[in-house]
């Protein structure tokens, strides 16, 4: 890594669309004597005093959400809008995968697809015939290549734009979210070579509701909160100050709502039964708290108040992450908690040394009925935080979900390989 | 005071990144080609239908109203004036059109703007081609075969082609915001085609009209393929320097427009 700087972003602001009206208003503002020297004036602004810069082979990502602004930047980083004041620069071939179909032809087969993408780079057509047996081979598309694309499902045409963005020589890839619409083994290809790329020199931009693709592929994390940078760091802080906003969001509700965080709107199920409140404890002093550290135990209450006897219930509680990802389920559904559906009461449960890493989890409600039928669900009954201790950072980094504690022995020998039985 | 966006490549000389842009725009014109009649019967057959079907009405026309053709066959007086007519309404309507199908191009990369609106005037410029094959084995079996004035053809074809992209991107700049002209196009054009010499001959507009008339720049260049194509002579010089004097004038305001509002295309499209 170089100390060149590959984009320079200075001061930029962005409003959409002709700047015509603006400018007039501010003109007839100064004229009747009352400028408005507010630089917010005149808005909406989508990005507003916006200013990093990013070195040559650094991979930056981008974190906000929707509506913060990220695309706009990328809309401006490829040059396809321009910046309302301010400057950018850019040293070097980019290619924006803004969104899938860039330039594409939905009547066109895939391989007249790829020849027009290799055009768009600025490709002669020796060079795109070169490459073409390279970028059908990373497609994995085989004779869908010979259909025209309006036939393709959005994965396949995910697959054949990224196809041609990693094989294309750009110094940046700009990529705005296309990853997610892939199947599961093409997004870790994709990854794995997204990899090799920064690792040979290739500047990414990285734009993704996936945290751990940003925390995985970036040196580097941009947080947009509403057009402006809330924070620039190590990907794996802007991450946790993405998170802890969520659930500061969510304490904010919990304060509305008084005591009660179950969100009407949300709820669905027959309500044969109701939970009236699912809350944490400290084990030890019984207080209801949101925030634990990595090892400690979590007591779960859930209040339930049911109108007649509901027998044979299958209940659960799931934990997922920020992003919706199922961290663990937890089954209720041994006899006594059925016994205390026939009347209003309390469902108690630990959970014992809860390893997850330091995070924002969600805690999901769902009752079910043995045929199926749902009885009460709660996606969002409550949320809880995880804080981290030196010990498990030193072992983990914080990166993935659980801490799994291992023991490791030094042992001499003098042929180290390990005979198969 | 606005913002500014540069994108510095010391690898790739200037030379080479318009070679590209300009290897860009010829796949473009070829990718609308192709698309343009893969889903239809007939094919590129679709080049020419428009000026051959447009001919028939006029032949049927004549039938009812007057029309003098001083003396030359319908067909051939006609048809010759026609086929670089239609070349010109096509490529009007597909300079807009072209740049707003174009979208989803322009949201995405930095191609330089003024590459769109020549990729719907070569596609017209392709179909008049194909017709002129149709009109050149017209004229000479009806006995009108090449003469000298034919070297003319280039100069016209440019001015045509010039005036369709100097009318086209004042659309296209203001199309993009507003759709009103693009809807009202249809008829706009037709009327522009009876203020033009296709259908019928320039004599017929004689005294004061007649200088009101000779503002219209298509008239001289209309006028211009019926004098080379039928009646073998020089265009007249001096419609055609009328005509492009006309066509600096709208060059002068349709030009900067274009540039200016290009640049937030991406912003509203």
């Amino acid at each position: 890594m170089t100390n060149e700087s590959i984009i320079q972003v200075n001061n930029v602001w962005k409003r959409y669309g002709l700047p015509l009206r603006p400018y007039l208003q501010k003109r007839f503002d100064s004229l009747r004597g009352r400028p408005n020297t507010d630089p917010t004036a005149y808005g909406p602004w989508s990005l507003q005093d916006v200013g990093f810069e990013v070195k040559k082979g650094e991979s930056l990502g981008i974190v906000g959400k929707n509506g913060a602004g990220k695309s706009t930047l990328l809309k401006l980083l490829a040059g396809v809008s321009p910046p309302t004041r301010g400057d950018i620069t850019i040293h070097g071939r980019m290619f924006p995968m803004i969104e899938l179909s860039a330039g594409m032809h939905r009547d066109l087969t895939g391989r007249e697809n790829i020849r027009l993408l290799g055009a768009v780079m600025g490709f002669n057509e020796k060079t795109i015939h070169e490459k073409m047996p390279e970028i059908e081979d990373f497609s994995e598309l085989g004779e869908w290549l010979d259909r025209p694309i309006w036939q393709y499902s959005s994965g396949m045409q995910a697959r054949l734009g990224f196809s041609v963005a990693v094989n294309v020589d750009a110094d940046i890839l700009l990529i705005d979210e296309v990853l997610s619409v892939g199947d599961v083994n093409f997004q870790k290809k994709c990854l794995a070579h997204m990899d090799d790329l920064v690792s040979s020199g290739v500047t990414v931009l990285f734009v993704s509701h996936n945290p751990y693709s940003i925390e995985r592929l970036c040196d580097k994390a941009i947080y947009l909160q509403d057009g402006q940078i809330a924070a620039v760091g190590e990907p794996a802080d802007i991450l946790t100050a993405y998170f802890q906003e969520s659930v500061v969001k969510d304490d904010a509700r919990r304060k509305e709502a008084g005591r009660r965080v179950i969100d009407p709107e949300l709820r669905s199920g027959t309500g044969d039964f109701r939970v009236m409140d699912l809350t944490l404890h400290n084990p030890q002093s019984g207080d209801v708290i949101s925030e634990f550290t990595t090892g400690d135990s979590i007591q779960v209450r859930v209040a339930v108040n049911s109108k007649t006897p509901v027998y044979d219930a299958n209940m659960s509680i799931r934990i997922h992450d920020s992003a919706g990802t199922i961290i663990s389920v937890l089954r209720l559904a041994d006899s006594k908690a059925q016994q205390s559906l026939q009347s209003n009461g309390y469902l108690d449960g630990t959970i014992e040394n809860c390893n997850l890493l330091p995070g924002a989890y969600w805690v999901e409600f769902m009752a079910k009925e043995q045929g199926g039928l749902v009885i009460d669900h709660l996606p969002y009954a409550t949320s809880f935080t995880i804080n981290g201790n030196n010990d498990i950072f030193q072992q983990t980094g914080n990166r993935g979900f659980v801490y799994l504690k291992a023991n490791w022995d030094i042992v001499e020998a003098s042929n180290p390989v390990i005979e198969s039985q | 005071m606005s913002g500014r966006w540069v994108n510095i490549t010391p690898t790739i000389s200037l030379q080479q990144k318009w070679i590209g842009y300009w290897n860009l725009m010829l796949s473009l014109v070829w990718r609308d080609i192709q698309a343009r009649y893969r889903r239809t019967f007939l094919g590129p057959l679709w080049a020419i239908i428009p000026a051959v079907m447009t001919m028939v009405i006029f032949s049927l026309l004549r039938g009812v109203v007057d029309i003098d053709s001083e003396g030359v066959p319908y067909v051939v007086f006609a048809f010759s004036t026609i086929v670089p007519w239609t070349y010109f309404q096509k490529a009007v309507t597909n300079i807009p059109n072209g740049v707003i199908s174009n979208g989803g191009l322009l949201r995405k990369m930095a191609v330089p703007r003024d590459i769109f609106p020549l990729i719907g005037m070569l596609t017209a410029l392709f179909d008049f081609a194909m017709s002129f094959i149709v009109l050149f084995v017209i004229l000479i079996l009806s006995g009108y075969p090449p003469t000298g004035a034919w070297v003319w053809l280039p100069v016209l074809i440019l001015l045509l082609s010039l005036l369709a992209w100097i009318v086209g991107i004042g659309i296209s700049a203001i199309s993009v915001y507003r759709r009103d002209i693009l809807r009202g196009l249809t008829y706009l054009v037709q009327l522009w085609f009876f203020a033009t010499p296709v259908v019928y001959s320039f004599n017929e507009v004689q005294g004061s009209r007649r200088i009101l008339y000779s503002l219209n720049p298509t008239v001289g260049i209309i006028d211009g393929f019926r004098q080379v194509l039928v009646f073998g002579k020089a265009p007249n010089t001096d419609l055609l320097i009328i005509g492009f004097a006309t066509m600096l004038l709208i060059l002068l305001i349709t030009y900067p427009l274009y540039r200016s509002m290009s640049l937030y295309f991406a912003d509203v499209l």
